[in-house]
């Protein structure tokens, strides 16, 4: 499924960015990477803007033109929680290990 | 002289950089709340008893794969200048992400101190940060700060002094085995170059050219370690992204980022999730799809109505005061220069600029408030898909509005925008969006001409008129100059934040005194010229003959109209009435006499010296009128129709020199530079003809 299909109120995990570079970078610095729970709070009338909330924090606004080009996994209210609550109790993440001189 | 530390300040956008130097020191950075505030470097000195602490305000970036202009201001001053600290400020609110740039920074190797700002927004939700083991785990100095409340601000002068003196901690940060080994073997081969002896810099560049930095790709390029230097890079992104799955090396390394990152935040961030918080609340009503626009046109038009209504009062008391002391000093001078110089050329002008102060600075208010509380970039979210239909990109709504204001700020602005096309463009119609400077004309002809009711609405109408012709010629510019799609619209939403009271007040205490300080001195001295220009030369024998008749006669209407005719006269014999009436054939189609030909002229200098030319040539131009207000001069003096098409002619024409001086300076192409000085005013003529005509005919 991709971004711009979501529903307001709906969430998901971003799977993958299938878009060019310079401007899949951008979005990965502004928090739209894999593994990010994203949330659609508005769209504008047009339905050309959507307003995301980035894993229950931050948020940003882009194109549907660019939505489309997201690919996602809805989840539901209580596995977003889940979610987080892997990352968190595990210390894991999606994303390869990583080393933190202690 | 103290030894100077040199201090850089880094940090993503929108984490209150410009806010905590203003909070360290007495400077009056301009701060907002969205991204792209501070779009060039600037400096702020901190003096303490041993050092000086010199500070450079960075524009915000996200990463050090800068992508607009302004992140290459950045970028380039980080790479490129001589400094001893690197000050990196993040919102605690989303460290995560923050730390980003963070992990990149510390890449650098360099000395460096990490200020946890807005601290005060995560014990408000009961939350915390473990500064010391963020500390333990960054191998950095942290620092919890609020800007806002300057909570941990005595601290900072302190670690910078403390961590200049101290040596260079070692690198704590390192990569998964895989990509930290290709690391080792690119350093080594830079590392034979005699530019990068340094291991640590040799590091550094092996990260950049990984990542695929651009800029530090030219530099490799032009070295003899080059040809080496790229074969191993080659080979280093076959493998590794064969290896780890991914499409590119910059992928990887921006994941292993996010790993870090993330688990630095695990480690030391304390905050429960918050259910539907008020920010929410106040989104679902001002970016509500059908509500969204109207309540937007409604702020601004209430701002309108308000910079006229409640801008009136003070207003009409400056311009009586004015008027009393030009009345008074006429009275008690002795006839002469002195007298004449004063009353009828430097009073009048400054009247005319200086009673426009309060609306001014109501206009400035309102738009503080939009760019503080974090409006600016929901209207930027609301109006994207509107801009576009018209080729503009949604982020060029934050110039367009800022070009309320002024143009200049407005020009630098649009360099948060990254495609050239988009940006020349949004310069080329910011000049439509009139800025402060314009508005004493606009409040002088509608009070002129326009009942007291229906004022607010037509500065709006104005303000509106301006901004669809910047529409209309934005899409036709894109259409025939500028074939393309404007850049995709991503942009971050700042939360909602009550306007800092201190930087609203210091920030309209710096716009009055810039704007008192430029009445007294740019202002008055054109207005001294002006009436030089127009009193000079004195036609010894059109006064003596005309002193003769006033002499003998004794009716005192008579006689004012004697000495009316006298100054008229005298006026248009002088230098300025030469000059006048060498331009007045290109204005005369629009009904203008040759005294509004030259205060339109004389506006290219600075719009508020349209009104103070016109307070000095019609004050000059007639003897008996020091007791009136200049709206009453120019009531009996411009017709209805004249008036619109001066409005008009403000509306579109350039912008002031020092507006020009910096698009020419954002804009290095001569054509675009050439094409920008003559379309307005074209333009503005041409629009002002026809609705000349069109009031005309109608039998206005």
């Amino acid at each position: 499924m991709k971004l711009s299909q979501l529903t307001i109120g709906a969430n998901a995990i971003i799977q993958s960015v299938d878009l060019q570079e310079p401007l899949k970078y951008r979005f990965m610095e502004i928090g739209l990477r894999v593994g990010t729970v994203v949330q659609i709070c508005s769209k504008t009338l047009t339905s050309d803007n959507l307003y995301l909330k980035l894993d229950n924090s931050s948020c940003i606004s882009i194109n549907k033109d660019e939505a489309a080009h997201i690919k996602i996994l809805p989840i539901d209210q209580r596995d977003q929680w889940a979610h987080y609550g892997k990352i968190s109790d595990s210390h894991d993440c999606v994303y390869p290990n990583c080393i933190i001189e202690k | 002289m103290n030894k100077q530390i040199k201090v850089a300040i880094v940090g993503q956008p929108n984490v209150g950089k410009s806010s905590l130097i203003n909070a360290m020191s007495n400077a009056k950075l301009h701060v907002g709340n969205f991204t792209g505030v501070t779009v060039e470097k600037k400096e702020v000195f901190v003096k303490s008893d041993l050092f000086d602490i010199k500070m450079t305000d960075l524009p915000g970036i996200y990463a050090l794969n800068a992508y607009t202009p302004e992140e290459t201001v950045a970028k380039n001053f980080l790479l490129n200048e001589q400094y001893d600290i690197i000050l990196n400020v993040v919102d605690a609110n989303v460290l995560s992400r923050n730390l980003m740039l963070t992990l990149q920074l510390l890449d650098m190797h360099k000395k460096m101190i990490l200020v946890v700002n807005m601290i005060d927004e995560i014990e408000a939700k009961k939350g915390s940060i473990d500064a010391k083991k963020l500390s333990i785990l960054l191998g950095i100095p942290v620092i919890l700060t609020s800007a806002k409340t300057s909570q941990g601000i005595d601290e900072i002068n302190k670690t910078i002094i403390q961590t200049y003196r101290a040596k260079q901690n070692d690198n704590k940060i390192y990569y998964t085995q895989k990509v930290e080994e290709r690391i080792k073997e690119l350093t080594k081969v830079l590392q034979k170059s005699p530019h990068f002896k340094d291991k640590d810099y040799a590091r550094f560049i092996a990260i950049r050219l990984i990542d695929k930095d651009e800029n530090v790709y030219k530099i490799i390029h032009d070295l003899p370690i080059f040809i080496e230097a790229h074969n191993v890079l080659e080979k280093i992104y076959s493998s590794l992204t064969a290896e780890l799955d991914e499409d590119s090396t910059v992928d990887i390394l921006s994941n292993e980022r996010v790993a870090i990152a993330h688990n630095l935040h695990i480690e030391t961030v304390n905050i429960k999730e918050e259910s539907k918080n008020l920010n929410e609340k106040i989104d679902n009503l001002l970016i509500h799809p059908i509500l969204g626009l109207p309540i937007f046109l409604f702020f601004m038009w209430a701002l309108f109505q308000l910079t006229f209504v409640l801008g009136n009062y003070p207003m009409n008391i400056i311009g009586d005061i004015f008027t009393y002391t030009a009345t008074t000093l006429a009275d008690i001078l002795p006839n002469g220069t002195v007298n004449s110089a004063l009353t009828q050329g430097i009073i009048p002008a400054i009247s005319a600029v200086v009673m426009f102060l309060p609306n001014i600075l109501i206009l400035f208010f309102g738009l503080n408030l939009l760019e503080q509380t974090g409006y600016m970039s929901r209207a930027a979210y609301l109006m994207d898909g509107f801009l576009k239909r018209f080729g503009l990109q949604g982020k060029a709504f934050v110039p367009l509005v800022s070009g309320f204001g002024c143009t200049v700020p407005a020009y630098m602005a649009a360099r948060t925008l990254k495609n050239p096309k988009d940006r020349i463009i949004t310069m080329l119609v910011l000049g439509f969006m009139s800025c402060g400077a314009r508005l004493p004309v606009y409040i002088l002809l509608i009070g002129a001409f326009f009942p007291t009711h229906d004022a607010g609405n037509v500065l709006f109408a104005i303000y509106i008129s301006g901004a669809i012709l910047g529409l209309i010629f934005a899409k036709i510019l894109r259409v025939v100059l500028f074939k393309g799609e404007p850049e995709p619209f991503v942009m971050e939403m700042p939360p909602y934040r009550l306007p800092s009271y201190k930087a609203l007040y210091m920030d309209l205490w710096y716009k009055t005194k810039m704007f008192l300080k430029k009445a007294g001195t740019f202002i008055a001295l054109a207005a001294l010229g002006i009436w030089f220009l127009s009193t000079y030369p004195h036609n010894s024998a059109l006064e003596k003959s005309y002193e003769i008749k006033i002499q003998h006669t004794k009716n005192i209407q008579i006689k004012k109209q004697l000495q009316n005719e006298l100054s008229a006269k005298s006026l248009e014999e002088s230098y300025m009435g030469h000059i006048g009436k060498f331009i007045e054939p290109v204005f005369k189609p629009l009904g203008f006499d040759w005294r509004m030909s030259v205060s339109v002229i004389a506006g290219l200098a600075a719009k508020e010296v349209v009104v103070s030319t016109m307070a000095t040539l019609y004050s000059v131009g007639n003897a008996s009128n020091t007791s009136k207000g200049l709206i009453q001069k120019v009531r009996e003096n411009v017709s209805f129709n004249s008036a619109i098409a001066l409005l008009i002619i403000i509306m579109i024409y350039s912008p002031c020199v020092a507006a020009m001086s910096t698009f020419y300076a954002e804009i290095p192409q001569w054509a675009w530079r050439a094409f920008y000085t003559i379309y307005p005013n074209v333009v503005a003529w041409l629009f002002a003809y026809g609705v000349y005509r069109l009031l005309s005919a109608v039998g206005h």
